[in-house]
């Protein structure tokens, strides 16, 4: 037995695995990140996301079913890696095998698309690439040891 | 120097041309755009296609319209612009030319120049 979460996509309402939710959340996330909230980004990120409404529309249809981590992967190999979407504008973007260099220079962003209070967690998660619930637990823990002065950062 | 990044350029700026190209001959959608490269061997997948129709269509090459549709939300209908049939020429008069200039180099047969043997 699975917990299903429900989900607007594009303006379309899917009944999603949970599994399947925190991958095309991780996914969405990372293709985000490479937009970082340009006017043009969010045009793109739109499109994606609109196409990706179509192809759970083919999967699932007047079915009822549930969006499976299947099908999840399934539209992570039709759309694409995330470095699949990036413009490849100077040699730099694909060294995989040199150290951080001009990575170092990514900053952190609030994400007001995943918020609870004021998206810093998942922001914050979204720069470590780990689930921004650890970093919401994180805070939490801080605060109880440290008291409100840590609920004060996050607005 | 790496191969991957050497074909990721080249294919980068054909990849343009050719959308541009497709859209000349009929307005489309995104995913017929996409048959049609899949059709000419060309494979990509959405994900590289979407911000380069956006760019393109920021930079006024393309238009597109909203077109309702039964298979989900509603999809963009692309179309090239004036501009981006005056682009597009000038695309094609850069093609035939670097097409010129590499064949010419690599046929150039004359004695002491190939390390092939």
């Amino acid at each position: 037995m699975k917990k299903t979460v429900r989900i607007n996509i594009s303006g379309l309402i899917f009944n999603i695995d949970e599994d399947a939710y925190n991958k095309l959340q991780q996914y969405l996330n990372s293709i985000t990140k490479k937009f970082l909230n340009t006017e043009e980004g969010n045009e793109i990120i739109a499109d994606v996301e609109a196409r990706i409404a179509e192809l759970f529309q083919e999967k699932i249809g007047d079915r009822k079913e549930v969006v499976s981590l299947t099908d999840v992967e399934y539209i992570v190999e039709i759309m694409g890696k995330p470095e699949d979407f990036e413009e490849i504008s100077d040699e730099e973007e694909i060294l995989d095998d040199e150290p951080t260099g001009k990575k170092a220079s990514r900053r952190i962003y609030r994400n007001p698309e995943n918020r609870v209070l004021g998206g810093l967690a998942s922001g914050i998660a979204a720069y470590f690439n780990v689930d921004p619930i650890i970093i919401r637990v994180i805070f939490v823990l801080l605060t109880l040891f440290y008291g409100t002065s840590v609920m004060s950062i996050i607005n | 120097m790496k191969i991957e990044n050497a074909k990721a350029q080249m294919r980068k700026g054909v990849l343009e041309y050719c959308i541009l190209s497709i859209l000349s001959k009929k307005d489309s959608y995104a995913s017929d755009i996409l048959q049609k490269l899949k059709e000419a061997k060309l494979i990509v997948v959405e994900g590289t296609l979407y911000p380069l129709l956006t760019r393109q269509k920021n930079a006024g090459f393309l238009s597109y319209r909203w077109e309702e549709s039964t298979q989900g939300p509603p999809r963009k209908y692309y179309k090239l612009s004036d501009s981006g049939i005056k682009f597009l020429e000038e695309m094609d008069q850069s093609w035939t030319e670097l097409v010129k200039a590499v064949e010419s180099i690599n046929s150039d047969d004359a004695p002491g120049t190939s390390n092939y043997g």
